[in-house]
Protein backbone atom coordinates (compact mmCIF):
# COMPACT_ATOMS: atom_id res chain seq x y z
CA UNK A 1 0.00 0.00 0.00
CA UNK A 2 3.03 2.38 0.82
CA UNK A 3 4.91 1.83 -2.25
CA UNK A 4 1.60 2.33 -4.22
CA UNK A 5 0.57 5.64 -2.85
CA UNK A 6 4.49 6.29 -3.02
CA UNK A 7 4.09 5.52 -6.67
CA UNK A 8 0.86 7.55 -7.15
CA UNK A 9 2.39 10.77 -5.76
CA UNK A 10 5.24 10.37 -7.89
CA UNK A 11 3.58 9.65 -11.05
CA UNK A 12 1.45 12.62 -10.37
CA UNK A 13 4.80 14.74 -9.78
CA UNK A 14 6.37 14.02 -12.88
CA UNK A 15 2.93 14.56 -14.58
CA UNK A 16 3.26 18.18 -12.88
CA UNK A 17 6.82 18.65 -14.12
CA UNK A 18 5.45 17.54 -17.37
CA UNK A 19 2.56 19.67 -17.65
CA UNK A 20 4.53 22.86 -16.12
CA UNK A 21 7.39 22.23 -19.04
CA UNK A 22 4.87 21.84 -21.47
CA UNK A 23 2.57 24.99 -20.66
CA UNK A 24 5.88 27.11 -20.01
CA UNK A 25 5.69 30.24 -22.20
CA UNK A 26 1.52 30.14 -22.33
CA UNK A 27 0.24 33.11 -20.62
CA UNK A 28 -2.69 32.60 -18.73
CA UNK A 29 -5.68 35.50 -18.09
CA UNK A 30 -5.90 37.00 -14.98
CA UNK A 31 -7.98 35.34 -12.04
CA UNK A 32 -11.46 36.39 -12.39
CA UNK A 33 -14.15 35.59 -9.81
CA UNK A 34 -15.00 32.51 -10.89
CA UNK A 35 -16.85 29.18 -9.18
CA UNK A 36 -14.98 26.25 -9.51
CA UNK A 37 -15.78 22.50 -8.78
CA UNK A 38 -13.24 19.81 -8.16
CA UNK A 39 -12.37 15.84 -6.69
CA UNK A 40 -10.03 15.00 -3.90
CA UNK A 41 -8.90 11.60 -3.20
CA UNK A 42 -5.63 10.28 -1.15
CA UNK A 43 -4.66 8.62 1.83
CA UNK A 44 -5.89 8.98 5.66
CA UNK A 45 -4.46 8.44 9.29
CA UNK A 46 -6.47 8.77 12.55
CA UNK A 47 -4.57 9.53 15.91
CA UNK A 48 -6.49 9.37 19.17
CA UNK A 49 -5.34 6.78 22.06
CA UNK A 50 -4.70 4.47 19.03
CA UNK A 51 -2.85 5.58 16.16
CA UNK A 52 -2.14 4.94 12.27
CA UNK A 53 1.42 5.65 12.27
CA UNK A 54 2.57 3.66 15.11
CA UNK A 55 6.48 3.26 15.77
CA UNK A 56 6.48 -0.46 14.24
CA UNK A 57 4.57 1.06 10.89
CA UNK A 58 2.47 2.84 8.71
CA UNK A 59 -1.14 1.88 8.57
CA UNK A 60 -2.74 3.24 5.25
CA UNK A 61 -6.16 4.15 4.96
CA UNK A 62 -7.86 6.20 1.69
CA UNK A 63 -9.94 9.51 1.38
CA UNK A 64 -12.05 10.70 -1.49
CA UNK A 65 -14.37 13.56 -1.86
CA UNK A 66 -15.54 16.66 -3.96
CA UNK A 67 -15.66 19.91 -3.32
CA UNK A 68 -16.62 23.41 -4.74
CA UNK A 69 -16.08 27.15 -4.18
CA UNK A 70 -15.97 30.50 -5.18
CA UNK A 71 -12.53 32.32 -5.66
CA UNK A 72 -12.84 36.10 -5.33
CA UNK A 73 -9.38 36.80 -6.70
CA UNK A 74 -5.87 34.93 -6.94
CA UNK A 75 -5.01 34.94 -2.83
CA UNK A 76 -8.42 34.16 -1.97
CA UNK A 77 -11.26 31.92 -2.62
CA UNK A 78 -14.06 29.92 0.13
CA UNK A 79 -14.64 26.55 -0.63
CA UNK A 80 -17.03 23.35 0.71
CA UNK A 81 -16.73 20.50 0.65
CA UNK A 82 -17.18 16.69 1.85
CA UNK A 83 -15.03 13.42 2.27
CA UNK A 84 -15.44 10.20 3.05
CA UNK A 85 -12.57 8.46 4.58
CA UNK A 86 -11.74 4.87 6.34
CA UNK A 87 -8.51 4.20 8.18
CA UNK A 88 -6.77 1.53 11.07
CA UNK A 89 -5.62 2.56 14.11
CA UNK A 90 -3.56 0.54 16.57
CA UNK A 91 -1.64 0.95 19.85
CA UNK A 92 1.83 2.87 20.24
CA UNK A 93 4.55 1.08 21.84
CA UNK A 94 4.15 2.67 25.44
CA UNK A 95 0.52 1.66 25.76
CA UNK A 96 1.01 -2.23 26.51
CA UNK A 97 -2.00 -2.31 28.15
CA UNK A 98 -4.89 -5.24 28.70
CA UNK A 99 -8.72 -4.42 27.90
CA UNK A 100 -11.32 -6.10 29.43
CA UNK A 101 -14.73 -6.79 27.67
CA UNK A 102 -16.31 -4.13 29.43
CA UNK A 103 -13.55 -1.84 27.88
CA UNK A 104 -11.83 -0.68 31.25
CA UNK A 105 -8.21 -0.28 30.83
CA UNK A 106 -5.75 -2.23 33.17
CA UNK A 107 -2.07 -2.78 33.25
CA UNK A 108 -2.73 -6.85 33.40
CA UNK A 109 -5.46 -8.84 32.83
CA UNK A 110 -7.90 -9.19 35.10
CA UNK A 111 -8.65 -12.78 37.37
CA UNK A 112 -11.59 -14.06 35.41
CA UNK A 113 -12.66 -11.61 33.22
CA UNK A 114 -12.21 -12.12 29.18
CA UNK A 115 -10.23 -8.99 27.51
CA UNK A 116 -7.16 -8.52 25.21
CA UNK A 117 -4.14 -6.74 25.13
CA UNK A 118 -4.10 -3.59 23.40
CA UNK A 119 -1.57 -4.89 20.87
CA UNK A 120 -4.05 -7.71 19.70
CA UNK A 121 -6.68 -4.72 19.15
CA UNK A 122 -7.15 -2.73 16.20
CA UNK A 123 -9.67 1.04 15.98
CA UNK A 124 -11.34 0.84 12.32
CA UNK A 125 -12.34 3.71 11.37
CA UNK A 126 -14.85 5.12 8.60
CA UNK A 127 -15.69 9.24 8.69
CA UNK A 128 -17.06 11.58 6.52
CA UNK A 129 -16.33 14.84 6.70
CA UNK A 130 -18.22 18.66 5.38
CA UNK A 131 -16.16 21.13 5.14
CA UNK A 132 -15.94 25.00 4.78
CA UNK A 133 -12.37 26.36 4.57
CA UNK A 134 -10.90 29.10 3.06
CA UNK A 135 -8.04 29.18 1.18
CA UNK A 136 -5.69 31.61 0.54
CA UNK A 137 -2.59 31.13 -1.87
CA UNK A 138 0.04 33.06 -0.07
CA UNK A 139 2.26 32.74 -3.05
CA UNK A 140 0.33 34.89 -5.42
CA UNK A 141 1.41 37.88 -2.61
CA UNK A 142 4.83 37.09 -3.74
CA UNK A 143 5.16 35.95 -7.58
CA UNK A 144 4.11 37.32 -10.91
CA UNK A 145 0.37 37.24 -11.44
CA UNK A 146 1.71 34.92 -14.90
CA UNK A 147 2.96 32.41 -12.31
CA UNK A 148 1.33 28.95 -12.50
CA UNK A 149 1.90 27.67 -9.05
CA UNK A 150 0.33 28.25 -5.78
CA UNK A 151 1.03 27.40 -1.94
CA UNK A 152 -2.38 27.69 -0.26
CA UNK A 153 -3.17 28.02 3.51
CA UNK A 154 -6.72 27.07 3.98
CA UNK A 155 -8.23 27.18 7.53
CA UNK A 156 -11.24 24.33 7.88
CA UNK A 157 -14.18 23.96 10.36
CA UNK A 158 -15.96 21.03 9.75
CA UNK A 159 -19.09 18.43 10.69
CA UNK A 160 -17.34 15.40 11.29
CA UNK A 161 -19.12 11.96 11.64
CA UNK A 162 -16.87 9.12 12.93
CA UNK A 163 -18.36 5.25 13.19
CA UNK A 164 -15.12 2.42 14.82
CA UNK A 165 -15.72 -1.33 14.79
CA UNK A 166 -13.09 -2.27 17.21
CA UNK A 167 -11.55 -5.51 16.01
CA UNK A 168 -10.05 -8.31 18.80
CA UNK A 169 -8.33 -11.75 18.01
CA UNK A 170 -11.91 -13.04 18.91
CA UNK A 171 -15.00 -11.03 17.99
CA UNK A 172 -15.90 -7.29 16.47
CA UNK A 173 -16.99 -5.07 18.73
CA UNK A 174 -19.49 -1.75 17.52
CA UNK A 175 -19.52 1.69 18.70
CA UNK A 176 -22.41 4.55 18.07
CA UNK A 177 -21.92 6.70 15.37
CA UNK A 178 -20.50 9.84 16.74
CA UNK A 179 -20.75 13.83 15.67
CA UNK A 180 -17.48 16.18 16.04
CA UNK A 181 -17.03 19.52 15.54
CA UNK A 182 -13.86 19.84 13.53
CA UNK A 183 -11.29 22.50 13.52
CA UNK A 184 -8.14 22.28 11.54
CA UNK A 185 -6.41 23.14 8.29
CA UNK A 186 -5.17 21.98 4.77
CA UNK A 187 -2.05 23.06 3.34
CA UNK A 188 -1.31 22.50 -0.50
CA UNK A 189 0.86 23.02 -3.36
CA UNK A 190 -1.06 23.62 -6.84
CA UNK A 191 -0.60 24.12 -10.01
CA UNK A 192 -2.38 25.64 -12.95
CA UNK A 193 -2.19 23.26 -16.01
CA UNK A 194 -4.59 25.27 -18.07
CA UNK A 195 -7.25 28.41 -17.82
CA UNK A 196 -9.53 26.03 -16.41
CA UNK A 197 -7.53 23.28 -14.74
CA UNK A 198 -5.47 22.93 -11.59
CA UNK A 199 -4.30 20.30 -9.79
CA UNK A 200 -2.52 20.14 -6.43
CA UNK A 201 -1.02 18.00 -3.50
CA UNK A 202 -2.67 18.54 -0.22
CA UNK A 203 -2.26 17.70 3.67
CA UNK A 204 -5.18 18.20 5.73
CA UNK A 205 -5.10 17.98 9.70
CA UNK A 206 -8.77 17.90 11.81
CA UNK A 207 -8.87 18.22 15.32
CA UNK A 208 -11.78 16.44 17.14
CA UNK A 209 -14.10 18.24 19.62
CA UNK A 210 -15.94 15.71 21.92
CA UNK A 211 -15.31 12.17 22.49
CA UNK A 212 -12.64 10.32 21.19
CA UNK A 213 -13.39 8.91 17.79
CA UNK A 214 -11.22 5.50 18.50
CA UNK A 215 -13.48 4.54 21.45
CA UNK A 216 -9.95 3.23 23.23
CA UNK A 217 -10.39 4.01 27.26
CA UNK A 218 -8.60 7.32 27.67
CA UNK A 219 -5.75 7.62 28.81
CA UNK A 220 -2.37 9.41 28.78
CA UNK A 221 -2.71 10.44 24.97
CA UNK A 222 -4.77 13.34 24.38
CA UNK A 223 -5.28 13.83 20.56
CA UNK A 224 -8.19 13.58 18.56
CA UNK A 225 -7.02 13.94 15.17
CA UNK A 226 -7.92 13.03 11.45
CA UNK A 227 -5.28 13.47 9.02
CA UNK A 228 -5.47 13.40 5.10
CA UNK A 229 -3.84 13.93 2.40
CA UNK A 230 -4.00 13.57 -1.64
CA UNK A 231 -4.63 14.72 -5.06
CA UNK A 232 -6.64 17.79 -5.66
CA UNK A 233 -7.85 18.41 -9.20
CA UNK A 234 -10.07 21.70 -9.67
CA UNK A 235 -12.16 22.89 -12.94
CA UNK A 236 -13.61 26.37 -13.50
CA UNK A 237 -16.77 27.31 -14.83
CA UNK B 1 17.24 20.60 7.17
CA UNK B 2 15.39 17.46 5.74
CA UNK B 3 16.62 14.83 8.97
CA UNK B 4 14.69 18.15 11.33
CA UNK B 5 11.50 17.86 9.14
CA UNK B 6 11.60 13.88 9.29
CA UNK B 7 11.76 14.35 13.11
CA UNK B 8 9.29 16.72 13.46
CA UNK B 9 6.75 14.87 11.41
CA UNK B 10 7.65 11.79 13.39
CA UNK B 11 6.91 13.60 16.76
CA UNK B 12 3.74 14.99 15.59
CA UNK B 13 2.59 11.90 14.00
CA UNK B 14 3.59 9.21 16.98
CA UNK B 15 3.96 11.14 19.47
CA UNK B 16 2.50 11.14 22.96
CA UNK B 17 0.40 14.09 24.17
CA UNK B 18 1.27 12.79 28.09
CA UNK B 19 -0.10 14.37 31.04
CA UNK B 20 1.10 10.53 32.73
CA UNK B 21 2.19 8.27 31.26
CA UNK B 22 3.70 4.97 32.95
CA UNK B 23 5.72 4.04 30.56
CA UNK B 24 8.71 6.42 30.26
CA UNK B 25 12.36 5.74 28.92
CA UNK B 26 13.70 6.09 32.62
CA UNK B 27 11.27 4.29 34.68
CA UNK B 28 10.52 0.68 35.00
CA UNK B 29 7.27 -0.78 35.66
CA UNK B 30 5.69 -4.52 36.24
CA UNK B 31 1.93 -5.33 36.47
CA UNK B 32 1.16 -9.06 37.66
CA UNK B 33 -1.51 -11.24 35.91
CA UNK B 34 -3.39 -13.56 38.19
CA UNK B 35 -4.22 -16.87 36.87
CA UNK B 36 -5.24 -20.05 38.77
CA UNK B 37 -3.20 -23.32 38.99
CA UNK B 38 -6.33 -25.30 38.98
CA UNK B 39 -9.07 -23.49 37.17
CA UNK B 40 -11.78 -24.76 38.74
CA UNK B 41 -11.26 -22.13 41.27
CA UNK B 42 -12.49 -19.95 38.42
CA UNK B 43 -15.01 -17.11 39.97
CA UNK B 44 -13.52 -17.50 43.27
CA UNK B 45 -14.55 -13.92 45.35
CA UNK B 46 -10.82 -12.99 45.79
CA UNK B 47 -9.97 -10.13 48.46
CA UNK B 48 -6.37 -8.81 49.95
CA UNK B 49 -4.78 -9.46 47.43
CA UNK B 50 -0.93 -8.86 47.42
CA UNK B 51 2.22 -8.39 46.19
CA UNK B 52 5.42 -8.40 47.85
CA UNK B 53 8.92 -7.69 46.24
CA UNK B 54 11.82 -5.50 46.87
CA UNK B 55 11.34 -4.88 50.42
CA UNK B 56 7.88 -3.54 49.04
CA UNK B 57 3.65 -4.77 49.52
CA UNK B 58 1.06 -3.50 48.30
CA UNK B 59 -2.41 -4.96 49.05
CA UNK B 60 -5.88 -4.56 46.96
CA UNK B 61 -9.26 -5.35 47.56
CA UNK B 62 -10.23 -7.27 44.17
CA UNK B 63 -8.46 -8.61 40.91
CA UNK B 64 -9.87 -5.59 38.76
CA UNK B 65 -7.53 -3.32 41.60
CA UNK B 66 -4.57 -5.47 41.35
CA UNK B 67 -4.54 -5.62 37.85
CA UNK B 68 -4.69 -1.55 37.38
CA UNK B 69 -1.81 -1.15 39.32
CA UNK B 70 1.88 -1.58 38.93
CA UNK B 71 5.05 -2.10 40.65
CA UNK B 72 7.43 0.59 40.10
CA UNK B 73 10.88 -1.11 40.65
CA UNK B 74 14.27 -1.11 39.29
CA UNK B 75 15.81 -2.59 36.65
CA UNK B 76 16.51 -6.31 37.32
CA UNK B 77 15.19 -9.64 38.46
CA UNK B 78 12.09 -10.29 40.99
CA UNK B 79 10.76 -13.44 42.32
CA UNK B 80 7.32 -11.30 43.40
CA UNK B 81 5.41 -12.95 46.01
CA UNK B 82 1.18 -12.92 45.33
CA UNK B 83 -0.96 -14.07 48.61
CA UNK B 84 -4.93 -13.97 47.96
CA UNK B 85 -7.44 -14.20 50.99
CA UNK B 86 -4.63 -14.46 53.93
CA UNK B 87 -5.91 -12.04 56.53
CA UNK B 88 -5.77 -11.91 59.87
CA UNK B 89 -10.48 -12.15 60.27
CA UNK B 90 -9.65 -15.46 58.96
CA UNK B 91 -6.56 -16.73 61.08
CA UNK B 92 -3.94 -16.61 59.24
CA UNK B 93 -0.49 -14.69 60.20
CA UNK B 94 1.62 -13.86 58.06
CA UNK B 95 5.46 -13.25 58.85
CA UNK B 96 8.69 -12.20 56.91
CA UNK B 97 6.79 -9.23 54.69
CA UNK B 98 7.60 -7.01 53.59
CA UNK B 99 11.10 -8.31 53.54
CA UNK B 100 14.18 -6.66 52.11
CA UNK B 101 16.01 -5.91 48.84
CA UNK B 102 17.97 -8.52 49.14
CA UNK B 103 15.47 -10.95 47.68
CA UNK B 104 12.45 -13.31 48.23
CA UNK B 105 12.05 -12.81 52.12
CA UNK B 106 11.72 -15.96 54.05
CA UNK B 107 7.82 -15.77 54.07
CA UNK B 108 5.86 -18.05 56.55
CA UNK B 109 2.30 -18.28 57.20
CA UNK B 110 0.39 -20.06 60.42
CA UNK B 111 -2.78 -19.77 61.75
CA UNK B 112 -3.87 -18.57 64.69
CA UNK B 113 -5.93 -21.70 65.32
CA UNK B 114 -4.97 -24.40 63.57
CA UNK B 115 -8.91 -25.61 63.65
CA UNK B 116 -10.25 -22.20 62.39
CA UNK B 117 -11.39 -24.11 59.00
CA UNK B 118 -10.58 -21.11 56.83
CA UNK B 119 -11.87 -20.62 53.60
CA UNK B 120 -9.44 -20.90 50.98
CA UNK B 121 -6.02 -19.38 50.41
CA UNK B 122 -3.97 -18.69 47.82
CA UNK B 123 -0.48 -17.83 46.92
CA UNK B 124 1.67 -17.93 43.99
CA UNK B 125 5.62 -16.60 42.50
CA UNK B 126 6.30 -15.01 39.75
CA UNK B 127 8.94 -14.66 38.47
CA UNK B 128 9.97 -10.71 36.41
CA UNK B 129 12.95 -9.52 34.53
CA UNK B 130 11.88 -5.88 34.45
CA UNK B 131 13.43 -3.55 32.12
CA UNK B 132 14.01 0.48 31.84
CA UNK B 133 11.42 1.74 30.00
CA UNK B 134 9.62 -1.39 29.33
CA UNK B 135 6.42 -2.50 30.98
CA UNK B 136 6.67 -6.16 31.91
CA UNK B 137 3.61 -8.41 32.95
CA UNK B 138 4.05 -10.80 35.11
CA UNK B 139 1.64 -14.30 35.20
CA UNK B 140 1.43 -15.58 38.83
CA UNK B 141 -0.66 -19.07 39.03
CA UNK B 142 -1.98 -19.28 42.67
CA UNK B 143 -2.15 -22.22 44.48
CA UNK B 144 -4.32 -23.48 46.91
CA UNK B 145 -2.69 -22.99 50.51
CA UNK B 146 -4.99 -25.35 52.92
CA UNK B 147 -5.34 -28.97 52.31
CA UNK B 148 -9.27 -30.11 52.35
CA UNK B 149 -9.83 -33.14 54.38
CA UNK B 150 -13.20 -35.14 54.54
CA UNK B 151 -13.71 -38.14 56.25
CA UNK B 152 -17.25 -40.39 55.91
CA UNK B 153 -17.88 -43.49 58.12
CA UNK B 154 -20.85 -44.88 57.06
CA UNK B 155 -23.20 -47.43 58.92
CA UNK B 156 -22.62 -46.00 62.39
CA UNK B 157 -24.75 -47.25 65.06
CA UNK B 158 -27.33 -44.78 66.78
CA UNK B 159 -25.58 -43.68 70.21
CA UNK B 160 -22.21 -43.77 68.85
CA UNK B 161 -19.34 -41.35 69.85
CA UNK B 162 -16.39 -40.90 67.38
CA UNK B 163 -13.97 -38.46 68.35
CA UNK B 164 -11.39 -37.44 65.30
CA UNK B 165 -7.80 -36.35 66.13
CA UNK B 166 -5.42 -35.94 63.78
CA UNK B 167 -1.53 -36.02 64.37
CA UNK B 168 1.54 -34.15 62.02
CA UNK B 169 -0.66 -31.30 60.60
CA UNK B 170 2.34 -28.47 59.99
CA UNK B 171 2.38 -25.63 61.91
CA UNK B 172 3.14 -23.46 59.46
CA UNK B 173 4.06 -22.83 55.54
CA UNK B 174 7.00 -21.40 53.53
CA UNK B 175 5.55 -19.89 51.22
CA UNK B 176 9.06 -19.10 49.12
CA UNK B 177 10.15 -22.28 50.46
CA UNK B 178 10.71 -24.60 46.79
CA UNK B 179 10.30 -28.55 47.19
CA UNK B 180 12.61 -31.18 45.38
CA UNK B 181 10.51 -30.48 42.67
CA UNK B 182 11.14 -26.76 42.43
CA UNK B 183 7.64 -26.24 43.51
CA UNK B 184 7.12 -22.87 45.79
CA UNK B 185 5.26 -24.23 49.40
CA UNK B 186 6.57 -25.68 52.09
CA UNK B 187 4.89 -27.21 55.34
CA UNK B 188 7.36 -26.37 58.14
CA UNK B 189 8.80 -29.01 60.45
CA UNK B 190 6.95 -28.32 63.69
CA UNK B 191 3.35 -29.22 64.35
CA UNK B 192 0.48 -28.03 66.21
CA UNK B 193 -0.08 -30.91 68.10
CA UNK B 194 -3.14 -33.51 67.83
CA UNK B 195 -6.14 -31.95 66.26
CA UNK B 196 -9.90 -33.02 67.65
CA UNK B 197 -11.47 -32.33 64.28
CA UNK B 198 -15.45 -32.65 64.74
CA UNK B 199 -16.85 -31.27 61.15
CA UNK B 200 -15.51 -32.36 57.57
CA UNK B 201 -14.89 -31.29 55.31
CA UNK B 202 -11.74 -29.12 56.70
CA UNK B 203 -9.81 -26.89 55.63
CA UNK B 204 -6.14 -27.50 57.32
CA UNK B 205 -2.31 -27.35 57.13
CA UNK B 206 -0.58 -29.77 55.35
CA UNK B 207 1.24 -32.80 57.13
CA UNK B 208 4.84 -31.47 58.34
CA UNK B 209 7.91 -32.09 56.85
CA UNK B 210 10.29 -35.05 57.57
CA UNK B 211 7.01 -37.13 58.51
CA UNK B 212 5.91 -39.74 55.76
CA UNK B 213 2.55 -39.96 57.18
CA UNK B 214 -0.99 -38.56 58.21
CA UNK B 215 -2.38 -40.18 61.11
CA UNK B 216 -5.98 -39.89 61.94
CA UNK B 217 -6.72 -41.10 65.39
CA UNK B 218 -10.48 -42.35 65.81
CA UNK B 219 -12.12 -42.92 69.16
CA UNK B 220 -15.15 -44.82 69.28
CA UNK B 221 -17.48 -44.93 72.05
CA UNK B 222 -20.48 -47.33 71.39
CA UNK B 223 -23.93 -46.60 72.61
CA UNK B 224 -23.34 -49.36 75.25
CA UNK B 225 -20.25 -47.77 76.07
CA UNK B 226 -17.60 -49.51 75.21
CA UNK B 227 -14.51 -47.90 73.81
CA UNK B 228 -12.26 -48.69 70.98
CA UNK B 229 -9.54 -47.04 69.16
CA UNK B 230 -8.46 -47.39 65.45
CA UNK B 231 -5.93 -45.50 64.15
CA UNK B 232 -5.76 -44.78 60.10
CA UNK B 233 -1.95 -44.63 58.76
CA UNK B 234 -2.30 -42.24 55.80
CA UNK B 235 -0.50 -40.59 53.06
CA UNK B 236 1.27 -37.49 53.65
CA UNK B 237 -1.20 -34.25 53.11
CA UNK B 238 -0.01 -32.05 50.79
CA UNK B 239 0.05 -28.16 50.06
CA UNK B 240 -3.09 -27.65 48.34
CA UNK B 241 -4.63 -30.58 47.75
CA UNK B 242 -8.36 -32.36 49.17
CA UNK B 243 -8.35 -35.57 50.37
CA UNK B 244 -11.30 -38.01 50.89
CA UNK B 245 -11.60 -40.89 53.44
CA UNK B 246 -14.50 -43.37 53.12
CA UNK B 247 -14.57 -45.38 55.83
CA UNK B 248 -17.69 -48.59 56.66
CA UNK B 249 -18.34 -48.40 60.76
CA UNK B 250 -18.21 -52.62 60.30
CA UNK B 251 -15.21 -52.68 58.79
CA UNK B 252 -13.04 -50.87 61.42
CA UNK B 253 -10.21 -52.45 62.81
CA UNK B 254 -7.64 -51.28 65.72
CA UNK B 255 -5.08 -50.52 62.99
CA UNK B 256 -5.78 -49.53 58.83
CA UNK B 257 -2.93 -48.49 56.38
CA UNK B 258 -4.80 -45.88 53.83
CA UNK B 259 -3.43 -45.40 50.39
CA UNK B 260 -3.86 -43.25 48.12
CA UNK B 261 -6.42 -43.08 44.31
CA UNK B 262 -6.74 -40.44 42.51
CA UNK B 263 -9.91 -38.74 41.74
CA UNK B 264 -8.45 -35.97 40.00
CA UNK B 265 -5.17 -33.60 39.48
CA UNK B 266 -5.85 -32.04 42.96
CA UNK B 267 -7.84 -34.59 45.01
CA UNK B 268 -6.90 -38.00 46.40
CA UNK B 269 -8.95 -40.60 47.64
CA UNK B 270 -7.94 -42.83 50.25
CA UNK B 271 -8.72 -46.20 50.71
CA UNK B 272 -8.12 -49.01 53.28
CA UNK B 273 -5.69 -51.32 52.03
CA UNK B 274 -5.79 -53.24 55.06
CA UNK B 275 -4.15 -54.26 58.36
CA UNK B 276 -0.52 -54.44 59.18
CA UNK B 277 0.47 -55.48 62.42
CA UNK B 278 3.60 -53.83 63.15
CA UNK B 279 3.34 -50.49 61.79
CA UNK B 280 5.48 -48.06 61.71
CA UNK B 281 4.55 -44.34 60.98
Amino acid sequence: MAKLFTGRVLATLLLLAAVAQGARGQALAPVERSWYVGVQGGTSFGQGTFRSITEQKVHWGLQGGLFGGYRFNRLLSVELGARYGAQSQYALDCCPYWMSEEEVRYMAPVLDEHGWYYKDLRAATQWGKLALQANIDLLSLLAKPSCRWSLTLSPQISAVTTSTRLITPDREIPHERQWHLGLGGEAGIGFQISQSVGVALYGSITCLTGERFDNIPIHAHKSNLLWDAGLKLTFGL
Amino acid sequence: MRKYAIALATLLLTGCYHEFHEITADRSSVAVALQWEQPEDAGTFLHNITFSADGITRSFDTPREASAEQLQLPDGEYDILVTANMTEADSFILSGLPGTKAGLPDVRVSLRNPLANPAQAWYGISHASVQKGKATVAEAKLQRLMCTLTVNIANVPAGTTIIHTLANVAKEVRLTAQDDAGRYGVPGTETVGKLTVDTYPINLFPTVSGKGRSLLTLEIITAAGSELTVLCDAPRMEVGKSYILELDYTKLQPYMYITPYSISAWEDGWTVSGEILNSQE
